[in-house]
Parts: structure tokens; C-alpha cells; sequence
């Protein structure tokens, strides 16, 4: 089970990972605590209902705690990921400019592709809350793209 | 957005933060036990035209307390009519009085506190202290009401342009929309970066097969 979770999630874990921590190193880090947590105590996570919530959740704590333990910073970084051949650099830019909630109410909602209410509980705040940060998210975005 | 993600009634979704719904209810609440109380020991123990007081002063708590118990209960959940939410995203920013006022005054209220406790002479800091205390409280008061106003409307926003509203609010924006053409340019342009955002890393939006 671990095995198959492990296959089919770990891309989307890894580019969430990595765009929230801006940094591909960490990022991989950060996925490998995540399974080997999740090897590590087999039998206390249910990974047949709702697994993507579960997996988000583990790997967005483990990414605050690399955060506080290395003081990234939220706004510039010293080593970006690097975005895909194609993408809208300045969108990019952008994006990681973001504060750490709003970027990761973002991420998991419009690159990960995951509803409201499982934001919510991977984020462990309100629905309203996981809306109000997406539309702040976006406001900000928009007014840094305006020319 | 994850696709086929069902309505989300507005009335379920809690606007006020958790840590300031249980500040105001234990304040609100304590204020009204209090009113009740003095209702209580005035009966008991005061006598002649001193009932009298005891009596509004108790009631005025009691009301007030109950009131903003009511009010606080219900803001949880209230939500921001619909043709206010364009309004109030398009005007939003920190008052004057606010941006002027607040941060003097705080330091005003905590310097006189400082200096009231460590070095007496409460006579000679009272004025400065009641004065600052006052205006830091309008202000701050303000600038939480606008917060906690442009944090409603921007959940209204995104549930409404990620099509998570049901029919009947969605019905209510949409005829806001129609009469405004800046508010239907505002909600394509929200659209249009939130796809932006998800093309930017090649995203999948469909959860994969785990079975």
C-alpha cells in the first residue's frame, strides 16, 4: 500500500514541497520524511480514505518545521526552484513573493487542484479562512503582474 | 480547483477567526453574568434610593452583555450581502484616523502605564492615560472591524468566482455583475490568474488513481 501511495503521490508532494519552500533539495527532504514517517508507523494512518489530505498535511508540518529550523525566508530565496521550461517567469517570481499561508492555500488549491474543504483540513483552519487566503493570494499576484 | 467540488451553502462557512468569536463571547458573556449579579447584590443588600442604581447599572450590563453575546454569535456565520462585496474590495484601506491615530496612542497608554507603576503619581498621568487608552481602542476597534470586513468579502469573492457559491447567493452576485462592468472585469481577472497559476507548473488537477 505504502508502496503504491508512494508512486502515485510523491510528484505532486514533491513540486507542493517545492514550490512552497523554494528549494528542490529541501523540498526532496521533506518527501522522504513524509514516507518514512509513514513506514515508520504503518499502522496508525489510514491511507485507504482520502490519502492526498493525509500525505499534504505530513509534508506541509514537516515544511514548517525545515522552515523555523532554517529561518527560509518567506519572500526572497537564495536558491529558487527552478520553474519548468515555459512558465511565466514573472508569475513565478510572483508567486514566491507570497506570504507562507497565502502561497500555500494557493498551491494546494490551484496547482494541486484540491477542494475547499480538504485545504481546510490539511491547513487545519476554516473554509472561509482557506477562501480569504486564496482571494488575498490572487489580489496580490494580479497587483505585482499589473504593468 | 478540484473539479466537480460541490456548493458550498455561505451560511456554513465560518467568517470570524475562532480566537476572536471566543474573546468577544467570554467577554460579552462575562459582562452580561456581571449584570446579573448586580441586579442580584443590589436587591440583597442596597437599600432605599441606591436599589435604583444598582438596578440600571445591572441592567445596562445585562443588556449589553446579552447583545453582544447575540451579535457575536451571529456574526460567526453572517455573511456580507452580495453587491457590498465589490464595494467594500474596491474602497478597502486602512482608515486615516487609524493609520494617525492607533500606534501614538498606544505608545501614549503603555508609556503612562509604565511610568504610573514604576514611579506613582497616578494624578499626573491619568488624563494622558484615559485619553490614549480611549483613542488606541476606537482606532484598533475600527481597524479590526475593516479587517475582519475585507476577510468576509474576500471569501464571498473566491467561493463566488471558483463557482462554489449556491444558486440563490450566486443569483444575488450575478445581478451585481451584470450591472458592473468592473466587477465582471474583477472576476475574470481572478479566474484568469488562478488557471495562470495552475498551468505554471504543469499541473494535474485530477487527484490520481490510488485504488
Amino acid at each position: 500500500m505504502i508502496h503504491e501511495t508512494f508512486h502515485c503521490w510523491r510528484p505532486r508532494l514533491l513540486r507542493f514541497c517545492e514550490q512552497l519552500l523554494r528549494n528542490r533539495h529541501d523540498a526532496e527532504e521533506v518527501v522522504q520524511d513524509v514516507f518514512t514517517k509513514l513506514v515508520a508507523q504503518e499502522g496508525r494512518y489510514d491511507l485507504t480514505k482520502e490519502p492526498g489530505v493525509l500525505l499534504f498535511r505530513i509534508a506541509r508540518n514537516r515544511c514548517i518545521d525545515l522552515r523555523r529550523k532554517k529561518s527560509v525566508p518567506t519572500v526572497t530565496t537564495t536558491d529558487p526552484a527552478a520553474p519548468p521550461s515555459g512558465v511565466d517567469q514573472d508569475l513565478a517570481e510572483a508567486l514566491a513573493t507570497l506570504p507562507f499561508a497565502e502561497r500555500e492555500a494557493l498551491l494546494l488549491t490551484a496547482v494541486e487542484g484540491l477542494g475547499y474543504r480538504e485545504v481546510a483540513a490539511i491547513l487545519h483552519c476554516s473554509l472561509g479562512s482557506v477562501a480569504a487566503m486564496r482571494c488575498a493570494a490572487i489580489e496580490k499576484l494580479r497587483r505585482r503582474l499589473q504593468p | 480547483m478540484k473539479k466537480g467540488e460541490a456548493t458550498i451553502p455561505l451560511h456554513s462557512v465560518i467568517i470570524l477567526p475562532r480566537w476572536l468569536m471566543l474573546g468577544a463571547t467570554i467577554l460579552s458573556g462575562s459582562c452580561a453574568l456581571a449584570g446579573a449579579g448586580l441586579i442580584a447584590w443590589g436587591l440583597a443588600t442596597a437599600r432605599g434610593h441606591q436599589l435604583g442604581g444598582w438596578i440600571g447599572a445591572g441592567l445596562g450590563c445585562l443588556i449589553g452583555g446579552a447583545g453582544g453575546l447575540f451579535g457575536t454569535l451571529r456574526d460567526w456565520q453572517r455573511r456580507l450581502p452580495a453587491p457590498l462585496v465589490f464595494a467594500h474590495l474596491q474602497q478597502d484601506a486602512p482608515s486615516t484616523f487609524y493609520r494617525r491615530v492607533f500606534w501614538p496612542a498606544l505608545a501614549v497608554t503603555i508609556l503612562t502605564l509604565i511610568l504610573g507603576l514604576t514611579w506613582g503619581h497616578w494624578h499626573w498621568w491619568r488624563g494622558f492615560l484615559q485619553t490614549g487608552a480611549m483613542l488606541a481602542f476606537v482606532s484598533g476597534s475600527m481597524e479590526a472591524m475593516r479587517r475582519h470586513t475585507t476577510r468576509q468579502a474576500r471569501t464571498v469573492f473566491a467561493l463566488y468566482a471558483d463557482g462554489l457559491l449556491d444558486a440563490a447567493d450566486t443569483a444575488a452576485i450575478d445581478d451585481a455583475r451584470r450591472k458592473n462592468p468592473t466587477f465582471d472585469g474583477e472576476v475574470t481577472a481572478f479566474q484568469s490568474i488562478a488557471a495562470k497559476v495552475a498551468q505554471m507548473t504543469g499541473a494535474n488537477t485530477e487527484p490520481p488513481h490510488t485504488s
